[in-house]
This record gives structure tokens, sequence and C-alpha cells, in this order.
């Protein structure tokens, strides 16, 4: 127990550490963007959850909105869990610890408690509001939610627990196949369709659910941990509590014992002697560039916190191709100027341009490949600065690999979506344009905070793929940028007709391409004198 | 080869890593740099190939400026660290490719030096490994041949001898000569004296970011060994 505080409050001391090091003023802007982006994720997903339990309470399903808060905090943190599990474990302080009379168990213990505790606050931000509801609108007591509060803790474990049955699978895939990668890929493809699918439109299913409370009740028995889980909330029932502390602590405990038993050093031992050696020759530019690619290929950690929107992109193009367009309804209407305007007749042509703009403007926004870039470099990088590379070639690289990551990807998804919604060429064209200039200056804006707060002193390289402060400041920055551009296309929606569609288009490209070239002049002058000011 | 003058480099908050350094490395010469830990060996090293700048003086290599033209002065030189850390996931011989790349190394000019120092220094068969498995030693080499593949006109190596075995270390000696011979130039740190006073031909001694005594190892030295000059100076001063 005394080492494990101790790796913790190491861990702890090491994340103030990394924050602070640049002195109090970007700490503070960095901790309130950090508050504010924690805000509107409590925001969403509390609404979500207490929108949903007010719809089941109000039709006489107390116990089933609970039953779908718990789902719901699961799936999620299953989702986090699986897209952390596919990290390698082994920091570069893992050698370190284990020469120390540190048990592997505590070693374990402190590299999971941060998942744990972001787990905890997810299944709060979806249980507690529910539980709530059910308490004051429904047949609820304090009890019950005291008891929330208690299964708050616990219900994380579980997720936890099969995200790392996960990233023990996929460790096993990327040791005994070249597929590894791949195959943890699509795993966290198809967990993110899930919830890309279940969690926007739990309301409406919520809302059309038409079932009786003895149906509700025997879905609930039909997944008997879920159920239990339930019960132990809803009833206090003693038996359905006492399983759910089993179901959670002791896999929990068991996933961390054969985690630890498995924890060893670095051990890279495959044998490629007899493997043919090949000389390819290429441009100094182009070794740059498939040097950066190299790296992004090389690190399931970088490709699975980058290739989100990428992937989420792909799968509403698939989702509204196999589901056909969305129907606008007439009763979709908006007051304005004492008048209702009809939205459904809104939505025709070209305007459906301005919608995928929208859309793929914030998939774009959540494509962070460039925040953690530089800091990526780490100790490594004597090496470029040491080459005769220009830095300008080194930076450029890196937004090379971001374009290259998400504008195909978003090139291909226009034309599909422009066909199936009757475009046209040219709003087509100027979805592509709009969309791909955004992109590329939301990399721009990334490259920039990657650089202000560069950390080349990582001892895993989550530490700034994951939670960088360069990777916060860009995410809250980048939301607003697409928030705001994507308001301006709104209002042009509401209006209607050509000359707004059109001239929204027009004045959003020219909008983000000045702003794209005052990136362009920050990262050409500020840009290049930081990096060459960098030392390993 | 390499001209620095009055250089001096202050690091944030004040510390003083190199204090109006003046030295010059000529064409076919070795040159060792010694001093204990923090004197400002490795301060000087990076000012010279471009990892740190410096607020006086200059730095020429070849008359290139390294202020002024660094991508020039970098691509007649090749930088070994202390400690190479190096792309872990790629292999040995990914990584020699990327720097031929960089230094344009025709292909059949690179295959041939690749395997010639890689079967030198016998790591030939590591090569298609993964960086990631090497020992210390078989990065330190890695890092050695990157170093001599372009050819450059001069080589700076910090502590070069550190984790290589004594067959390695007495190969990358005779590498070193050969080199010199043939009219390049090597500017190189180590604290390992009996090695600097085998191998120089001149030789610095810097303490607290100033040199304390620089010319040919008779100039140094006199008739008494490195190791009492070094003691007595690096006390002394």
């Amino acid at each position: 127990m005394r080492t494990l505080l101790i790796l913790l409050r190491t861990e702890f001391l090491s994340l103030v550490n990394s924050m602070n090091r640049k002195g109090k003023t970007p700490f503070i802007i960095a901790a309130v963007g950090l508050a504010l982006l924690g805000l509107f994720m409590i925001a969403m997903f509390g609404i979500i959850g207490a929108s949903t339990a007010y719809t089941l309470v109000k039709k006489d399903l107390p116990e089933f909105a609970i039953f779908v808060s718990l789902s719901l905090s699961m799936i999620i943190a299953l989702m986090f869990g699986v897209m952390n599990s596919t990290r390698d474990a082994r920091s570069s302080d893992t050698d370190m610890l284990l020469s120390m009379p540190i048990p592997k168990s505590s070693i374990v213990i402190s590299k999971l408690l941060g998942m744990y505790l972001l787990d905890v606050l997810c299944a709060a931000v979806m249980i507690l509001p529910s539980t709530a509801i059910v308490c004051l609108r429904g047949p609820g007591s304090e009890a019950l939610f005291l008891r929330s509060v208690l299964i708050v803790f616990l219900v994380p474990a579980l997720p936890l627990f099969i995200s790392l049955l996960i990233g023990s699978f996929i460790s096993f895939l990327r040791k005994a196949t070249k597929f590894g990668q791949i195959a943890a890929t699509f795993l966290s493809f198809a967990v993110l369709m899930v919830y890309m699918i279940v969690v926007p439109n739990l309301s409406g299913y919520a809302e059309k659910l038409d079932i009786t409370p003895a149906e509700a009740l025997s879905k609930m028995k039909a997944i008997p941990p879920f159920y239990w889980i339930t019960e132990a909330v809803y009833s206090g029932d003693a038996l359905c509590l006492l399983l759910t502390v089993l179901i959670t602590v002791i896999p929990m405990v068991l996933a961390v014992y054969i985690h630890a038993r498995g924890l060893n050093g670095v051990d890279f031992h495959a044998d490629n002697s007899k493997k043919a050696r090949t000389y390819k020759s290429a441009s100094p530019r182009k070794a740059v560039i498939t040097m950066e690619f190299r790296r992004y290929f090389s690190s399931m950690n970088y490709i699975m916190n980058t290739l989100v929107g990428s992937l989420f992109l792909v799968a509403a193009t698939v989702f509204l191709l196999i589901k056909g367009m969305p129907t606008i309804s007439v009763n979709e209407a908006v007051e304005m100027n004492g008048q209702t305007i009809d939205i459904a007749s809104r939505f025709s042509g070209a305007a459906w341009a301005l919608v995928w703009s929208i859309l793929i403007m914030f998939f774009a926004s959540i494509t962070y490949t460039t925040p953690p870039s530089v800091s990526l470099e780490g100790k490594r990088i004597w090496l470029n600065k040491s080459l005769p590379i220009s830095t300008r070639d080194i930076l450029f690289s890196k937004l090379i690999v971001s374009i290259m990551i998400f504008q195909p990807i978003s090139i291909i998804c226009s034309i599909v979506l422009s066909i199936i919604s009757g475009c046209g060429i040219a709003g087509c064209l100027l979805l592509i344009v709009l969309t791909s200039l955004a992109h590329l200056l939301f990399s721009m804006v990334g490259l920039i905070f990657g650089l202000v707060f560069v950390r080349l002193d990582w001892t895993n390289e989550a530490q700034v793929i994951k939670s960088g402060m360069g990777l916060v400041i860009t995410m809250i920055v980048n939301f607003f940028l697409a928030l705001f551009l994507s308001i301006g296309l709104f209002v042009a929606i509401i209006i209607g007709g050509n000359t707004a569609i059109f001239g929204a288009f027009a004045g959003e490209i020219i909008l983000v391409g000045g702003l794209c070239a005052g990136a362009y002049a920050i990262i050409t002058h500020y840009g290049v004198k930081k990096y060459e000011s960098l030392n390993g | 080869m390499l001209k620095i003058y009055h250089m001096t480099k202050t690091y944030p908050g004040g510390k003083v890593g190199a204090d109006d350094v003046t030295l010059e490395v000529k064409k076919g010469e070795i040159y060792g740099f010694i001093g204990h830990n923090g004197a400002g060996k490795t301060t000087t090293i990076k000012a010279i190939v471009g990892l740190h700048d410096f607020e006086q003086g200059s730095i020429t290599i070849d008359g290139v400026s390294v202020k002024d033209d660094p991508i020039k002065a970098k691509s007649i030189l090749a930088y070994i660290p202390d400690n190479p850390d190096l792309y872990d996931n790629l292999s040995g011989l990914q990584f020699l490719n990327f720097v031929a790349d960089v230094f344009r190394v025709p292909k059949d000019v690179r295959k041939e030096r690749i395997e010639k120092y890689a079967e030198d220094l016998e790591i030939l068969n590591a090569l298609n490994n993964q960086i990631a498995s090497y020992s210390h030693g078989m990065k330190q080499k890695l890092a050695i041949i990157s170093a001599f593949l372009h050819d450059p006109k001069l080589l700076i190596m910090d502590e070069p001898f550190v984790g290589l075995d004594p067959k390695s270390a007495f190969i990358v000696k005779k590498m070193m000569r050969d080199f010199c011979d043939k009219g390049s130039a090597i500017f190189f740190s180590t604290h390992v004296l009996e090695v600097a006073e085998k191998l120089c031909d001149k030789i610095a001694i810097i303490k607290n970011g100033k040199l304390i005594s620089s010319g040919t190892m008779e100039e140094v030295k006199g008739d008494a060994s490195l190791e009492e000059v070094f003691l007595e100076l690096t006390e002394e001063a």
C-alpha cells in the first residue's frame, strides 16, 4: 500500500509538473480550458441521461430508466477502455520500477487509476442525474440515491476489466500476427459505431418505446449482471448488492493480478537476420515525410486518438448510404421575426452541402495528429535538428500527415454525401474546398499549440497523445472554431436560397483561407523559432 | 574545418554553459575535448551542430556559418550524441536509409557503405531488427554508421566510446584515424584520457564553460601524462 501511494504521488506530481512547467499563465488557460471541456462533457452526458430517465419515468418505467443509464455508462466506459487498451502498458519507466522493491500489482494499479477515475466521472454524470430523476419524479428515495453513488464507484470496474481483456487480446494479436493493428482498429471502430448509433438516439428510443413494466423487467432479466446492478440500486436487494460487488470487484482484482504477472521489461527480440536487406532511396523531403508516417503508423495510441474523426465520418456516410437521407418533417420549423419558417423546404439541393460542411468540419476538428507531433520527437529531437533538413520542412511534414490521414477520406465522403443528397457539382466542390481548408486550419492550430505546450521529457507517449496540454487546448479552440463556422452555415440554411447558400460558402472560404494564411505565418515565424529552440 | 570564435552560451536562469570559447580544428586533425561532468563539453558540441543557439561569437564549418546557413553547415557534418535516442519503431536499416535519403547518398553507395561498416562493427545481421531491441552499444554502433554514411567533412562525437565493446572501440578508433587521414576532421569529447592521449592530434580542456588549455598534445601535456596535467589544471583553475 505504501509503495502504491508513493507511485500515485509520483504520477500526480509528474502530471502537475507537466502542466505547470511553462509558468502560470498557460497553466491557468489550460486549467480553465480543461474545466470548460469537462463541464461541457458533463452537461452533454448528464442531459442525455436525465432526459432519457425523465421519458421512461413518465412511462412508469423507473427501474428501466436506471437500467438504461447503467448500460449507457458502461458502453461509454467500454469505448474509452477499448481505445485505452490498445496502448502498450509499458512506459519507459517500467524497467526502472520493476527493478525497485515495488509489487507489480502496485505498478499496474498506478497506471490504471487514471482510467478508472475517468470512468467513475462518466458513470457519475450518466447515473446520478437518472437516479435523481427517479427520486424526484418517481418512486425513488434518498436511500436509492445513496446506493447509486456507491454503484458509481463499482460499475466502472466491469468495463475496465473487459477492456483489459480486449487489450490483452490485441497485444497477443500484435505479437502473433501482423494484423494486430488492423484488428485493434476495427474493434475500436465497432465500439464507436455502437456508441454513435445508441447514445445520440437514446432519448428518441425512450420516447418511442412502448412496453409494459413487466416486459421491461423481462428485458432487464435477459442480461443478468446488468439486472443485478439495477436491482441493487433500485430495490437495495442484499443478494443483488452482493452479486454486484462480486461481479465488479473480483474480475478487477483478477485482471490486476494477471496483468501484474505478465508485466515484464521491454522485450523485442524478433530475429530478422535472414530477411533480405532493402535499400530504397528518396528525396530528403520525402524521407522526412515517410519518417513522420512511419512514426504515426507505429503507434496504436497515436492512431486510435487521431482516427476518431475519420472513423466517425466514414460511419456517418455508410449509415446514410444504407439508411437513406433523413426525412425532415414539417414539424421541424422555427420562428423568425414572428413568422414560422418551414425547415423542410429549406433542405434541398445545395443546402445539403452546408449540412455536410458542418458535419465534416466537426469530424475534422477532432482529428488531432498535429498537437502531439512535436512532443512525440521526445529525446530524439537531436536527430532532426542535427540533420540538414529545414525546420519548415519538418513542421510541414507533420501537417502533411494530418492532411493525408483525413483529406482523402473527407473528399470521398463529401462526394458520396453530395451524390445521395443531390447537392450538385458546385455544391460538392464548395463542400470539398471549405472542409479541406477548415481541416488545414484545425491542423495548423494543433501544430501551433503543440509547439506552445511542447513536452519532450515524457516517459510514455500516451502522456502527450492523450493528455498533453497542447491537445487539450487544441480540442477546445477547434471545437469553438467549428461551432463558429457552423453557425454561419446554419443561418444560411434558415435564410434559404442559392444566394444565401453560395454567399455563405464564399464568405467562409475567404474567412477560413485568411485564418489559414495567419496560422501559416505564425508557424513559419514563431513555430520555426520555437522548434529551433527546443532541446531534448 | 571548424572554427569556434568567442562563442558564449548562457542558459535561461543565467548559468553559463560555454564562456568565450575559441578553438580551431584543421583538416586531417582529431581534436579531443575533455573536462569534468557539466564543464561545458556537450553545450559546446550542441552549439556546433545547431542543437543550441548561442548569444555571442561565431562557429563556422569549412567556412559556412552555423548561424547564417545552418542547413549547408549540417550537410557537411555528422553528429553522434552521447546517448543516441533513435527511432525505436524502425529497423536499423530503415533508420540508415532515412539518414542516407536526407544526405542524398546514392543507392549503390549507401548499400556498399552500410554493409561494410555494419560488417566491421558486427551488426549486419541485426539491421533488419527493430532498434527497440538493440542494446546501448548497438545503438551507438548504428549512430556511428549513420555518421560515416555520407562521408562528412567534419565529425562531431560526444563520448563515442561509451557502451562499445573493446573490439568495436578499436575498430571505431581505426575508422576515425582513416577518416582523418583522408582529409576530414573529428572533434570529440571524452572522459577516457588514455584514449584522448593516444588518438588525438590536438586537445582542449574545458572547466566551468571556459577553455583552460588547448593546443597540440605536446603543448598541453609536455613530458607529463595527460591525466596529471588534466587533474592539475582543473584543480588550479
